[in-house]
């Protein structure tokens, strides 16, 4: 259980929060670079809590404001995005990417002031296909992130976004919630289902797998590890959380799959999901041994088809799923009494339904965890003390810095000797990777 | 009211904290932020998270454990409850007991 302050410490993200001010210290993806053209309308962003905008100028730089126009503070939303800046519709001041004020045209050229005056502006940079923004210590700022996702090229991934309406914790939490895999997506599928022969089948044979846990320099680690059907192997599923908001989660082989999950808080109750997977990868279970698609689960996790709402310019008005809440998701019962366990469909709106459906924030002083949930449990206390220790004496988890600590950390699925401990099976599995 | 003792494994002590009498220990760990004490399954006897060692001398001014607790702690942790070790969500502070001395130990461990 949580205490209510831990909770809230854990929890709460705006200006001025215990987490709000340790995440901030990191480089966040903010959205899409597909998102933003040259010289198109300015987009509402909600990001931490505060209401950004966010314009691609001429040269195609990305600038990331605050909304208000430091001016009289009527909307830059309204403004003018043309010739290598951001007008405000109010009384013409222009501002750059960076917030100087580039022209003040209602006020007499001797009075012009433009030089002192300056936009709230936050550092941005743009890699491959995603805008990252640091609203941290402007005098510390770190590298960006290198969780081997994030590397590819754009065009060697998928990049989906979707917005759930909870907090960001509840949302991280869902990825490294390994034993919910057999139930909410598999809970039908029956052991003479699967070929017993497919790696990712143990997910459906054996629903009680036992796990380890241990905190790590970038964040925590787990696996869930089972008896191989061959005898003097070890069925591992390995998955990681990254600080401040990182998930890889394990559906797949462990080889290929790369993928990251970015719980980015826009507010305390809003979040933007952001999943960038390698588009080669071998994804786990989605069919049966006839090769029939197992009902429920015909959408992957890098969101292709999953049907979505047309964006509109509102603050929460990106990405946001045709199955929400005030639908119940599209539940279909007579679906869950034959063939689908949740009677909802897509992994990805099965996770959305589960976590949303927990309240916009989870009161955690009513949970009852189990083992099986040590990776939770761990991994709140990483965060709590880790942002401590930020609060306290100004220390920053290792791999805020030292980025190469995510270089070949790898989630997913693989077989190893029964007599390794598990630690020295993942870095063994790791270092016969790194030869090929 | 129980004045509690919580020391770290070197036997320093950490933090004095006064109880009221009846008060279950995990709860108040938990509620005053008492490192090393989670408490993850709310006292379920299920996840060991909320162990502490007994002073010697307090062992037997405590209830004693319930089969299910010792079994809990054998099967999850390396202690047994002959050692001195509890599950403090099975403790209520004692009416009449003046201390109380505990040792939290926390748990880091790094892969």
């Amino acid at each position: 259980m949580l205490s209510t302050k831990d909770n809230q410490d854990l929890s709460l993200i705006g200006p001025g929060t215990l987490m709000g001010n340790f995440m901030r210290q990191f480089w966040i993806p903010a959205c899409a670079s597909r998102e933003l053209e040259p010289d198109a309308a300015p987009m509402r962003l909600m990001l931490m809590g505060e209401k950004l905008v966010a314009f691609r100028d001429s040269e195609g730089r990305v600038g990331v404001l605050d909304h208000l126009c430091p001016h009289r503070c009527a909307s830059l939303f309204f403004g003018r995005n043309e010739k290598s800046g951001l007008r405000c519709a109010y009384h013409g001041w222009k501002f750059d990417v960076e917030g100087n004020c580039l022209e003040m045209p209602n006020v007499p050229d001797k009075f012009d002031f433009s030089p002192k005056v300056k936009a709230k502006a936050y550092p941005v940079r743009e890699r491959n296909g995603l805008v990252y923004v640091f609203m941290g210590d402007p005098a510390s700022i770190p590298p960006l992130p290198e969780i081997d996702a994030l590397m590819l090229p754009e065009n060697e991934v998928d990049i989906f976004l979707m917005q759930r309406e909870c907090n960001w914790l509840q949302s991280a939490e869902g990825d490294i919630d390994t034993s919910h895999f057999g139930f909410l997506h598999l809970g039908l599928v029956d052991d003479e289902d699967v070929d017993h022969d497919n790696i990712h089948a143990a997910s459906v044979l054996d629903r009680a797998p036992e796990y380890f846990c241990k905190d790590a320099q970038w964040g925590t680690t787990y696996c869930a590890f089972r008896p191989a059907p061959q005898d003097d192997m070890t069925h591992y599923r390995f998955s990681h959380f990254q600080f401040p908001f990182f998930t890889l989660f394990p559906d797949g082989t462990f080889e290929d799959n790369m993928v990251v999950t970015c719980n980015v808080p826009m507010d305390d109750t809003h979040t933007m999901v952001v999943v960038v997977t390698y588009k080669k990868r071998e994804e786990a279970l989605r069919t049966r041994k006839d090769g029939s698609a197992i009902p429920g689960l015909e959408i992957d996790a890098a969101g292709t088809g999953v049907p979505m709402i047309p964006n509109d310019a509102g603050w929460f008005g990106r990405f946001r799923g045709e199955r929400r809440a005030s639908n119940d998701y599209l539940i279909d019962r007579a679906a869950q009494k034959s063939d689908n366990w949740s009677g909802i469909e897509t992994v990805v709106g099965q996770d959305q339904a589960m976590v949303e459906s927990m309240g916009a924030l989870v009161p955690r002083e009513f949970e009852h965890m189990a083992p099986s949930d040590i990776m939770v449990a761990r991994t709140r206390r990483r965060l709590l003390k880790a942002a401590r220790a930020y609060a306290e004496k100004g220390v920053l988890p290792e791999v805020q810095t030292d980025v190469a600590l995510s270089h070949n950390l790898r989630s997913g699925t693989f077989l190893a000797p029964k007599n390794l401990d598990w630690v020295a099976a993942y870095k063994e599995k790791v270092a016969e990777m790194q030869k090929v | 009211m129980v004045q509690i003792t919580i020391q770290d494994n070197m036997g320093v002590t950490k933090e004095v904290l006064d109880a009221e009498d009846g008060t279950n220990l995990m709860r108040f760990f938990v509620e005053n932020g008492v490192d090393g004490i989670d408490g993850d399954c709310s006292g379920c006897m299920s996840c060991a998270t909320c162990l502490v060692l007994v002073a010697e001398e307090h062992r037997d001014l405590l209830p004693p454990a319930s089969e299910e607790e010792a079994a809990t702690i054998a099967a999850l942790t390396e202690h047994t409850v002959a050692e001195g070790y509890r599950l403090s969500c099975q403790i209520d502070a004692p009416k009449g007991l003046a201390s109380l001395t505990l040792t939290v130990t926390e748990d880091e461990d790094v892969f």
